[in-house]
């Protein structure tokens, strides 16, 4: 069950998922004065919180049905947290309309394209907008940013943050108007960096081994929400003779980021590279690695043109029907492409 | 977290492109220049490796630089011509071109074996000198004749592009390619399966375009793509594949010194057009004219 469906106040539940206590397990075992120091709150006020958790928790446990072994989870139980999993925004509202309100946490995402369709730039803005506080109808979360490829340009992340934090002070007029406004803390654009740990990964070695070490650095780090690898691919293309021995290096890799995803709630977004295919008499584009690779994502989101349009084509999800929605590059990032008669296609 | 000295450029003085490129090309990134034959792109080569050579008072990196001339089209005369024609100031100086001339190592491997070779000779000289600028004129060259179109299970130049790309990580410099094209192919692809083929028809229109000799594979593994074309006798570069400036086209022009901008504003292109690379209309190959 997650802290968002507490009776709690939006700030109270604000400063509990900024610490990185996003389930009613990870609470169950914190102690009020730990608590508070960790909030910033007063001790009385930890109590209160403590106590609707437990309350919360009882509450789940009368409704939640029996499963047959321990550690299960029932289906219904998981109906009740799909309907509370949280969302990062893409900034693009077709976008975030057919992925069902933006990418989705605790799952895994690939996304893939051709050369400059706007996939490192689509990874920068999920790094800068998973940021957004809660307040702000965000996640307030860190980013973990893995850069096989060199691409990541800090000049580009600035901007984005630049104009990520003028959309929230926009905001905050719009919705706060009058005294309040001047006490929600707006993000300044060097936070939002500060806020994004970046790796830079040379070799399949060490991508290896940096997603091995990512549980652990998430462990120590509970705010990270979004982990983006781009690209999973760079590595793997060149240099690597063995196939089968690829094939499963990769599943491996798919499995355990997968895990991470789970056990802290994160989102985690691949960014994959195209290939050529033969199918069916012809040449088409495919994303790369493989068929088998195919399987590992819970989510494939291809990026194409479509005339002089960007677009994304939900390619597989096991919950969202295939549809495409056209988005937009701008200086400022993603965003919601401007030509208003095109609508989203439903397939 | 973030590294502060992640930042830093090559300037290509070209008012236009280093603005939209935040400054010049970054160092640790790969930057490919495509374009058909005689477009500028050795022209714009050499001008990048002066530039990188020339004493940072005068707006260079003041350092060495590697010039891998697979063609051998590198022109040590035209090298000095340039210099002279565009810093008058620093080459009026006595022995000056005789000192940037010899910061630039050219190397010509003859084949895709020696080349390799090289590469990891080079490795070990990037470290020991101050070599602030890595060109290789051209990739495609390389595999031209080795290389077949379709799909591949492993692309001949994948060690190549990983050891570039980290060579440029580890020693913070900026690593520049050129890139052949050739035309495009029956079965040139385009779509993906779940795509329908409306664009049939468009094929006859786009029949004079050419296409990049390596194919997606390289695409993919270059951090920035420059294509060089020329329209109705005008030439443009365009920022096609760049991690943080919008899809702009600027017409250029190859004169005495070197490759110039006409303008600095650009135009932003919609679409997949700043893919396109068009062939036409060539004008002269350097333009000598009374300018400056």
């Amino acid at each position: 069950m997650e802290v968002l469906r507490l009776p709690l106040s939006a700030s109270q539940k604000g400063k509990l998922i900024s610490a990185g206590y996003t389930s009613i397990a990870s609470l169950s075992s914190a102690s009020p004065s730990h608590l508070a120091l960790e909030l910033k709150v007063s001790e009385t006020e930890a109590l209160e919180i403590l106590k609707s958790v437990s309350d919360g928790s009882r509450l789940q446990s009368t409704s939640s049905s029996f499963t047959i072994v321990d550690g299960a989870q029932s289906a219904w139980d998981m109906l009740q947290e799909e309907e509370t999993s949280i969302h990062i925004t893409t900034s693009c509202a077709d976008l975030d309309s057919i992925l069902g309100g933006g990418i989705s946490c605790k799952e895994v995402t690939e996304i893939g394209g051709v050369p400059g369709i706007g996939k490192t730039q689509l990874g920068i803005q999920l790094a800068v907008n998973v940021q957004i506080p809660y307040d702000y109808g965000g996640v307030g979360g860190k980013a973990i940013y893995i850069d096989t490829e060199g691409s990541f340009m800090v000049e580009r992340a600035l901007q984005i943050a630049e104009a990520c934090s003028a959309d929230m002070a926009e905001y905050s007029r719009l919705h706060h108007k009058g005294p309040q406004a001047c006490e929600v803390k707006t993000m300044q654009p060097k936070d939002f960096l500060e806020n994004i740990y970046y790796f830079r990964v040379c070799s399949y070695t060490e991508q290896i081994a940096l997603t091995n070490y990512l549980d652990k650095f998430i462990t120590e780090h509970k705010d990270v929400k979004v982990v983006i690898i781009d690209s999973i691919t760079f590595h793997f293309r060149q240099d690597f003779d063995d196939m089968a021995l690829r094939t499963r290096i990769l599943s491996g890799m798919a499995l355990n980021l997968m895990k991470l995803a789970r056990k802290f709630g994160l989102a985690v977004v691949v960014l994959n590279q195209v290939t050529t295919k033969y199918a069916d008499g012809q040449f088409h584009l495919a994303l790369a690695l493989g068929d088998s690779w195919s399987h590992s994502s819970t989510n494939r989101i291809i990026l194409h043109w479509n005339g002089n349009e960007r677009y994304a084509y939900i390619d597989k999800s096991p919950s969202l029907r295939s549809a495409s929605a056209p988005y937009s590059v701008t200086p400022k990032g993603i965003r919601t492409s401007d030509s208003n008669n095109k609508r989203i296609k439903h397939v | 977290m973030q590294n502060e000295y992640l930042t830093g450029h090559l300037p290509t003085q070209l008012k236009g492109l280093d603005a939209a490129l935040c400054g010049g090309l970054p160092f640790g990134a790969l930057t490919e220049l495509v374009g058909p034959s005689g477009i500028g792109k050795t022209q714009f080569c050499l001008k990048l490796s002066l530039l990188a050579a020339l004493p940072s008072c005068y707006g260079g990196l003041d350092g060495h630089v590697i010039y891998i001339d697979v063609e051998s089209k590198f022109s040590s005369r035209r090298l000095i011509e340039i210099g002279i024609n565009s810093f008058p100031e620093v080459f009026y100086l006595d022995g000056i071109a005789k000192e940037m001339a010899g910061r630039i190592t050219v190397l010509r491997p003859g084949s895709l074996t020696e080349f390799t070779e090289s590469l990891q000779e080079i490795k070990v000289s990037v470290l020991q000198h101050k070599v602030k600028l890595l060109i290789v004129d051209s990739m495609a060259a390389l595999v031209s004749r080795e290389y077949e179109q379709g799909p591949q299970r492993q692309h001949p130049l994948g060690w190549h592009i990983s050891f570039l790309k980290s060579l440029a990580e580890f020693s913070r410099i900026p690593v520049v390619m050129t890139n052949q094209v050739r035309s495009r192919g029956a079965n040139q692809i385009s779509q993906y399966i779940f795509q329908e083929s409306a664009v049939e028809d468009d094929f006859e229109k786009f029949d004079s375009r050419l296409v990049a000799a390596l194919g997606i594979h390289w695409a993919h593994a270059v951090n920035i793509r420059l294509v060089l074309e020329s329209r109705s006798g005008q030439r443009f570069i365009k920022v096609a594949k760049s991690p943080m400036s919008p899809p702009l086209a600027f017409p250029f022009q190859v004169t005495s010194m070197g490759i110039i901008l006409l303008n600095d504003d650009g135009v932003e292109m919609a679409g997949p057009q700043i893919n396109a690379i068009d062939h036409q209309g060539h004008s002269d190959i350097i333009v000598h004219g009374d300018e400056r």
